[in-house]
């Protein structure tokens, strides 16, 4: 794609500070300028929720608790103990970080509905504490007197002051989520919002980062609640209540789910704004009325919020997509460096070693006492009838599945009990039957998710945009794109990935796996759904792969690839070894040719006998 | 050729504004096998999602025993006689052999009918009948397919859309499938066969058509197909018989990794 415009951001952030900067001085009086306050609160949650939400989708929908700790802990040691109001604000957000660290790795296992539900009751709990716990918080008629909002000790005395202060802030949050966005962290998250299971086969630590955004999108809740109490100077259990989630959240939609512009800066502003004209109409009846309609039309016509609209909009006036180049035949492939040792280094020893695994389902045996080797460098193949406990038996080398008995060795390492994430950062990569690309993200980013494992930035450096992250992403990038070029897709790097012929899809998750310089590949039947010529092709990409000293493992029902490529075959039946050797063993074997290859390994033959 | 049962003229569909298929023109005859091979992407699937009502059809028509099928429902088009045995099986996980098959007589009233067809899906595959009341998802793959062939059979159609019936399934498993199709034809059934293994299609069908970029460039009798030098190299790995793959494949080896 060629943009013919100004970056999108660029031009979202010019209009964000033109409107910033106008709206008080357009509407000046102390109205306006509180609504625009209210709004610019809101805000600052908004953006920590499409952290969450919206890339991660991950259905927290309680952060408005967070708001309520920092908006009581200002409200309480401000107006009772005379603390300075930004020592307030900063240890309120620490204690909602830490808060929200220490709830977040129970929580977040929770998935859809029980994880919004377990968030709300939270919200839930601190409404109740606030209500009941008259003593500390003042119970249904909460805290008075609350004093103004001040910087080291000068107190903002003018509600325009305070308006820039809030909307300079929404603008920080903006910058540090779109600096995560466009880090590894952002493709990690948005990786498993598309696919979990794809997310852990390249390495993506799933539970640490959805815990990082809720740790930070807490700590703007937190923020975002002690200013707002500031500027109400009061505070009151029904402040922070459900209405104020659910306009939060209408605001984040409505805006756009998965946009830090839109969900986060946009959509509260128009939620807010369009809550008071509705007011000015005093038609309170109407008023749930006109918003819900609103929202639910939204919702229909801009499937992706106000921002989604809006984007596609800009690309339809400034940008014109490249046609796709049409490949066929086999593509040129380029050549990628060596990253494995020479299989001789490992002195002998097999690079993955099965010992006695055992693996049932209540009374079903999938897999049973099953030993084999795979040696460095070479080409393994399983076989075996469906059902017979392939699968099984290669999501538990995955990790994706634990062991009743026996042990697995990859490179000498007991990794029997290792989660996928694990596994993958020692070193092995994986493709799936059923392709599990990351649909929300281009193919070249979609390989760049591989050389997760490889980069190191963390969450601070990432969030401050610290020079090396530049530097590391743009070694992740190159290293994505010679993956690409390896298995002849270069050229397709903004393409997206659901609209690639199924075949080029495969190759894109090859790459994917490549990008994570993996010693062992592990491939669930890569030549299924394609015909001889792409499985003749794909044959070819498999023994350049072998080439490069990678230990390639497969589960594969086309026995011309099998018989063709591998060095070594294990067959299974019924969850058991039944036999294994090379390929011409393996089909003279009598019990192989009853169980699994039949009579012919043709099958018109066997159709016109 | 007897009048055809079925026939597709000039389709276009597509989904929003991408056109996948220009213009197809294609015939089934009753009594016959139609094979539909193709590359991944050229519009198999979405040729007979479009047959079915899943993805509306933009223009051209489609015509089955001489009435127009272009626009109707899904749902009167299986009561219509045709029904579609989707790619990778969509059986009813949850529910059993059993209900997986009620539930393909779903658009029948008939409750004498239902019985014979229940039985008579339990005599063509006695796993069946041995499991009837297990559920689908336990079931391995080629169990599973034979399922999704029963559960389409159940409503006794009168063509049979089968998507990519051999995906997945091991060699011996997908030429038992491939055999049963046979079987369904000598039985008077007729066939319409979307596969990616197109010398496996090629092998059981009468005739056969390719699908290139959402057109059909090649067609005939599947003989003649499968011993067509272009549609060889494009879908069939190369001339000569299926062991060509394989050898081409060891030659590679050789001169890659060279062992």
């Amino acid at each position: 794609m060629r943009r013919l415009g100004p970056s999108k951001s660029l031009v979202m952030a010019a209009l964000f500070v033109i409107v910033a900067i106008a709206f008080p001085l357009v509407y000046p009086d102390s109205y306006h300028r509180g609504v625009g306050i209210t709004a610019g609160a809101m805000a600052i949650t908004a953006v920590g929720v499409v952290l969450l939400l919206g890339f991660a989708q991950q259905l927290a929908i309680g952060q408005p608790a967070f708001s309520m700790i920092g908006g009581y802990a200002n409200a309480i040691l401000c107006a009772r103990y005379g603390w300075d109001p930004l020592a307030a604000l900063v240890l309120a957000a620490v204690v909602s970080m830490v808060l929200a660290y220490a709830i977040g790795a129970p929580i977040l296992k929770l998935r859809g509905f029980f994880l919004a539900m377990a968030t709300l009751a939270l919200q839930l709990m601190l409404i109740v504490v606030a209500t009941e716990a008259t003593a500390i918080t003042g119970g249904p008629l909460g805290v008075v007197g609350v004093p103004k909002f001040g910087l080291f000790g000068i107190t903002l005395q003018s509600d325009l002051a305070f308006f820039y202060l809030i909307w300079a802030l929404v603008l920080a949050s903006v910058w540090i989520s779109l600096n995560i966005e466009h880090s590894r962290i952002g493709r990690a998250l948005r990786a498993i919002a598309a696919s979990e299971i794809a997310a852990g086969s390249v390495g993506v630590d799933i539970a640490r980062y959805k815990i990082q955004m809720f740790v930070i999108g807490s700590g703007m809740a937190s923020v975002s609640g002690s200013l707002l109490v500031h500027y109400l100077r009061a505070t009151d259990p029904t402040v922070f209540g459900f209405d104020y989630g659910l306009n939060l959240l209408t605001g984040v939609i409505v805006g756009g789910l998965t946009s830090i512009w839109g969900g986060g800066a946009l959509g509260p502003a128009i939620i807010v704004g369009l809550r008071e004209l509705l007011r000015d109409l005093s038609l309170p009846l109407w008023e749930g009325v006109i918003m819900g309609a609103l929202t639910v039309i939204v919702l229909i016509a801009f499937p992706r919020g106000i921002a989604g609209a809006a984007s596609d909009l800009y690309d339809r006036l400034f940008t014109r997509r490249a046609a796709v180049p049409a490949s066929a035949g086999t593509p040129d492939r380029a050549a990628l460096p060596r990253w494995t040792e020479p299989a001789a280094a490992s002195g002998g020893a097999p690079m993955l070693s099965v010992e006695a695994v055992s693996k049932s389902f209540g009374s079903l045996r999938a897999v049973h006492d099953v030993s084999f080797a795979v040696q460095p460098g070479s080409i393994t193949a399983l076989i075996g009838p469906n059902g017979a406990g392939k699968t099984t038996l290669f999501n538990l080398v995955c990790g994706s599945l634990p062991l009743d008995s026996g042990a697995i060795r990859f490179g000498g390492q007991d990794i029997a009990n290792l989660l996928p994430t694990q596994i993958a950062e020692l070193g092995v990569g994986r493709t799936f039957q059923n392709l599990q690309l990351f649909d929300n993200m281009s193919v070249l980013e979609n390989v760049m998710c591989g050389g997760h494992r490889l980069a190191s930035s963390g969450i601070l450096p990432i969030s401050v945009a610290w020079p090396s992250v530049a530097r590391e992403e743009a070694a992740t990038r190159a290293a994505a794109r010679q993956a690409l070029a390896f298995v002849g897709l270069s050229g397709f790097e903004e393409a997206n990935p659901g609209a690639l012929p199924f075949g080029h899809q495969r190759l894109v998750e090859i790459a994917r796996a490549l990008a994570l310089k993996p010693t062992l590949l592990l491939m669930d039947e890569p030549a299924s759904g394609l015909n001889d010529t792409e499985t003749t092709q794909l044959s070819e990409l498999i023994l350049h792969i072998a080439a490069l000293g990678v230990t390639v493992l497969l589960v594969e029902h086309d026995m011309r690839l099998v018989m063709g490529l591998a060095d070594h075959i294990v067959v299974m039946d019924h969850g058991e070894k039944m036999a294994e050797g090379p390929s011409a063993q393996v089909r003279a074997d009598p019990k192989v040719i009853a169980a699994y290859l039949g009579q012919e390994a043709d099958a018109d033959a066997a159709v016109h006998a | 050729m007897p009048t055809p049962l079925f026939t597709l003229e000039g389709v276009r569909s597509g989904y929003g504004r991408t056109e996948v298929l220009h213009g197809v023109s294609l015939e089934v005859a009753a009594g016959e096998i139609v094979a539909l091979i193709g590359a991944n992407g050229a519009g198999k699937s979405t040729l007979l999602n479009t047959v079915m009502g899943l993805v509306p059809c933009a223009g051209g028509a489609i015509r089955f025993d001489g009435k127009a099928l272009t626009r109707q429902p899904t749902p009167a088009i299986v009561q219509a006689g045709l029904v579609q045995v989707p790619e990778r099986r969509q059986l009813f996980g949850a529910m059993t052999v059993e209900e997986n098959l009620l539930m393909g007589a779903y658009t029948r009233r008939d409750r004498g009918g239902i019985q014979a067809a229940l039985e008579e899906q339990f005599a063509r595959f006695p796993i069946l009948a041995e499991r009837r009341r297990q559920r689908a998802e336990t079931f391995s793959g080629g169990q599973q397919q034979m399922l999704a062939i029963a559960r389409a059979l159940m409503s006794k159609p009168r063509l049979l859309l089968l998507d990519e019936p051999s995906l997945g399934l091991a060699p011996i498993v997908a030429q038992q499938i491939l055999r049963e199709i046979v079987t369904l034809r000598d039985a008077g059934g007729t066939v319409f066969v979307v596969e990616q293994n197109a010398r496996a299609a090629l092998a059981i069908a009468d005739r056969g058509y390719v699908l290139e970029n959402g057109r059909i460039t090649v067609s005939g009798r599947a003989a003649d197909l499968l011993s067509d030098t272009a549609v060889q190299d494009a879908y069939l790995g190369g001339a000569g018989g299926a062991n060509d793959v394989e050898d081409h494949i060891r030659e590679k080896k050789r001169a890659i990794l060279g062992r």
